[in-house]
């Protein structure tokens, strides 16, 4: 049988798998006391949507105008995150940024933790979810909803695609040499590796597969982020009837996908030990990147604001003077100042794209993008175009209740727990690209 | 002075025991209205309505409510019924109903609840004449003009034109009646109005027009119509068989969702091909 170069024996290799393999057989007392602590914060969440099942959506603070509340801008936020697979398994691929091969598969499990998570939090802010399958049998086409629930679908399965594609010679390194791990996994390794030897008729099948699916991911994930974009701008209410919105939300998913690879980058280096993967070096590079984004994200920003608030038309004119002045102001300019402004002045300089700094303006960047979709949902649903009158005074505002922010936290802590679950399953970078690259960096050295 | 004060006590104590006593025996107070209605089919109707006083007045249900006709020397009766949960009773009266009219041709009805051992009883009288109201439509050169004629029926069915009767005029739409105006009746029992030329009728420019006189003190309410088709055609849409709004959705989205997505998951199942062929090279 062929064997294919990459499973010779090398000293590249051998410390490359010996690297990479080390946190699938260690069980670290942090890493326990971690997933305790999210399996905790879940549980409350659970509590509180069995509150909300038992008494129904009045535990919430959503009434009949702000009827989309804290869950859907959760879902927004969650949708955009989930974009970050999109970017590393195909963008950056398909344009041949080798520095990024550290990061897709961290961006994959993301993109997978996020989306099915997202998916779970539109079921949250339904009613009745009972009738959920009542979408599927009697949905009507013509629904933006009935879009976005066969994009999630098709964006879910493209990704797990993705995922597994790339996995399977990193499976079968693991079925080959890891074997101090519990048999479940053990049986995993073997079965999902479907007899890999690194063939190169395999490798071939391997490499046209995963073009096909780097070239379908980007529109399905451009998809799937401007659907949920029309899921606001089909609906009747001022600051979402804006045919700017599109671009606005796939902008602002792709700068919040790259903070949070950042913020993940920061904890997996130090948690596996893996900061000679996860270097210096390349957090620069995705200090640039993210510069980018941003500056992307902030010309789409001043589009949306710009136009409504030169004219000041009636309700529009109302809407972005709550946005600017009104109540909403002050999570409104932090938003624009340290979730977008800020960290774009301090990532220009060299010194801003080192790990920490870096991080810290990650977590504004993804604390931003998070009040950003709230301050998209919530104000725009507070001014409806009739005229509120003789209606309860809880009508009028939006407090999120302690059922609204449990359910929230829990649902980050389970894209945590699938991302921690996953990362613990696998190795979170593709052992065999890496083996490549270095194959492909050394070939003109030798000639 | 410590007597005037048990005197005081002793008063206010009794006056607030006999004011019990009293409420508790007492029955509530009821009221009742009576109105006469004849209906375009020419039907004439009393229609009663039983209320008492509980926190508020509310209907009466379940009441029996005798309805009479009487004059000076005579009294009949004509029906007994039973109010509904608006409290409501309606008398059809007929050609076999036994109705007494005075020389000038006044029928005078007396309407009557017996109260029970709750409720205090009731009565009530309403005197009417009989009257007709007639619709008809006018149309000189280009000036088209509804006209009514209102006119007393006497002891031996003697009509007489009515003078000075307010007359309303309505549109009939499909939920309530629009005003369109009022007219006195002349001296001919006649009251004319424009007609509202500029409003839209059914698909062949059919109005229907209502014509009443309301709560009158002597002829009660009297409710005539006619139709006519001098309004403008209105051109019905057709619905879409497929739209936005309907259960279908446009053939046009139906066939690109297809595409699209067969486009998308025909890749989805090369690759799961693909992944079988890759477990299967050697």
């Amino acid at each position: 049988m062929m064997k294919n170069e990459h499973t010779l024996a090398d000293p590249f290799n051998e410390k490359v798998e010996k690297d990479l393999l080390a946190h699938l057989t260690s069980n670290r007392r942090k890493g326990r006391i971690f997933v305790f602590v999210l399996i905790a914060i879940i549980l409350v969440g659970l509590f509180a949507y069995y509150r909300q099942l038992r008494y129904g959506l009045i535990v919430t603070a959503m009434r009949d105008y702000t009827s989309w509340g804290v869950y859907i801008a959760n879902f927004v936020f969650l949708v955009a995150i989930s974009l970050v697979g999109s970017l590393f398994s195909s963008i950056l691929k398909l344009s041949k940024a080798t520095w990024s091969t550290p990061l897709t598969r961290i961006s994959e499990i993301i993109a997978i933790a996020a989306i099915m998570c997202a998916s779970i939090i539109i079921i949250v802010d339904m009613g009745r979810p009972d009738r959920f399958f009542n979408v599927l049998i009697h949905g009507r086409i013509q629904s933006p909803i009935i879009w976005d629930v066969i994009i999630i679908t098709t964006y879910l399965t493209i990704s797990l695609l993705l995922l597994y594609i790339s996995l399977i010679p990193d499976l079968a390194i693991c079925r080959d040499k890891v074997k101090n791990v519990a048999k479940w996994k053990r049986w995993v390794y073997k079965v999902f590796s479907i007899n890999w030897h690194g063939t190169p008729e395999q490798y071939k099948i391997l490499h046209k597969i995963s073009f096909t699916l780097s070239v379908m991911v980007i529109p399905v994930a451009f998809a799937i982020h401007t659907v949920t974009s029309w899921l606001f701008s089909t609906t009747w209410r001022p600051g979402w009837d804006s045919t700017n919105l599109g671009p606005y939300f796939v902008s602002g998913a792709l700068m919040a996908g790259a903070a949070v690879i950042i913020v993940a980058m920061y904890f997996i280096r130090i948690a596996l030990n893996l900061k000679e993967y996860l270097n210096d070096k390349l957090f620069d590079h995705m200090g640039k990147l993210l510069v980018m984004l941003s500056l992307v994200y902030l010309y789409f920003n001043i589009n949306e604001y710009l136009g409504p608030a030169f004219k000041m038309v009636g309700v529009e004119g109302e809407h972005i003077i709550e946005l600017f002045f009104g109540k909403y102001a002050g999570m409104y300019w932090m938003v624009q100042i340290f979730g977008l402004i800020l960290p774009i002045v301090v990532m220009i300089f060299k010194w801003g794209r080192r790990p920490l700094p870096m991080l810290v303006l990650s977590f504004m960047i993804l604390l931003g993008a998070w009040f950003k979709r709230f301050l998209i949902v919530i104000p725009s649903l507070q001014h409806p175009y009739l005229p509120i009158q003789d209606v309860d005074e809880s009508y009028r505002h939006y407090i999120p209740t302690w059922e609204e922010w449990a359910i929230t936290c829990a649902s980050f802590a389970a894209v945590l727990l699938i991302i921690t679950f996953l990362i613990r399953l696998f190795p979170v970078i593709p052992i065999w690209e890496l083996k490549e690259e270095k194959e492909s960096n050394s070939k003109p050295n030798q000639k | 002075m410590n007597n005037l004060f048990k005197y005081i006590l002793f008063g206010f104590m009794a006056l607030i025991f006999a004011t019990g006593d009293i409420s508790a025996q007492g029955k509530k107070t009821t009221r009742l209205q009576v109105e006469y209605y004849k209906n375009h089919d020419k039907m004439e109707m009393l229609i009663a309505t039983l209320i008492a006083k509980e926190r508020r007045y509310v209907p009466l249900a379940g009441a029996m409510i005798r309805f009479y006709s009487v004059n000076d020397t005579s009294k009949a009766l004509l029906e007994e019924l039973v109010t509904n949960d608006e409290g409501k009773v309606v008398l059809k009266i007929n050609d076999n109903s036994k109705i007494f009219y005075d020389p000038s041709g006044i029928m005078t009805f007396e309407v009557e609840y017996g109260g029970n051992s709750s409720y205090k009883s009731v009565q009530r009288q309403i005197s009417v004449k009989r009257a007709n109201l007639d619709v008809f439509f006018f149309q000189k050169d280009s000036i088209k003009s509804i006209e009514v004629n209102a006119s007393e029926i006497g002891p031996d069915n003697l009509i007489t034109p009515i003078q000075g009767l307010h007359v309303r005029f309505y549109i009939k739409g499909t939920f309530s009646l629009l005003d369109i105006g009022k007219e006195k009746t002349d001296q001919y029992g006649n009251a004319r109005i424009d007609f509202p030329v500029y409003m839209p009728g059914d698909t062949a420019g059919v109005i229907k027009i209502v014509v009443k006189i309301e709560d009158d003190d002597d002829y009660g309410t009297i409710e005539s119509r006619g139709e006519i088709n001098w309004g403008i055609p209105v051109k019905v849409i057709k619905k879409e068989r497929r739209g936005l709004g309907d259960t279908d959705a446009p053939l046009w989205m139906v066939y690109t969702l297809i595409i699209l997505l067969s486009a998308v998951w025909f890749h989805y199942l090369y690759v799961i091909y693909m992944i079988i062929k890759i477990k299967l090279a050697r």
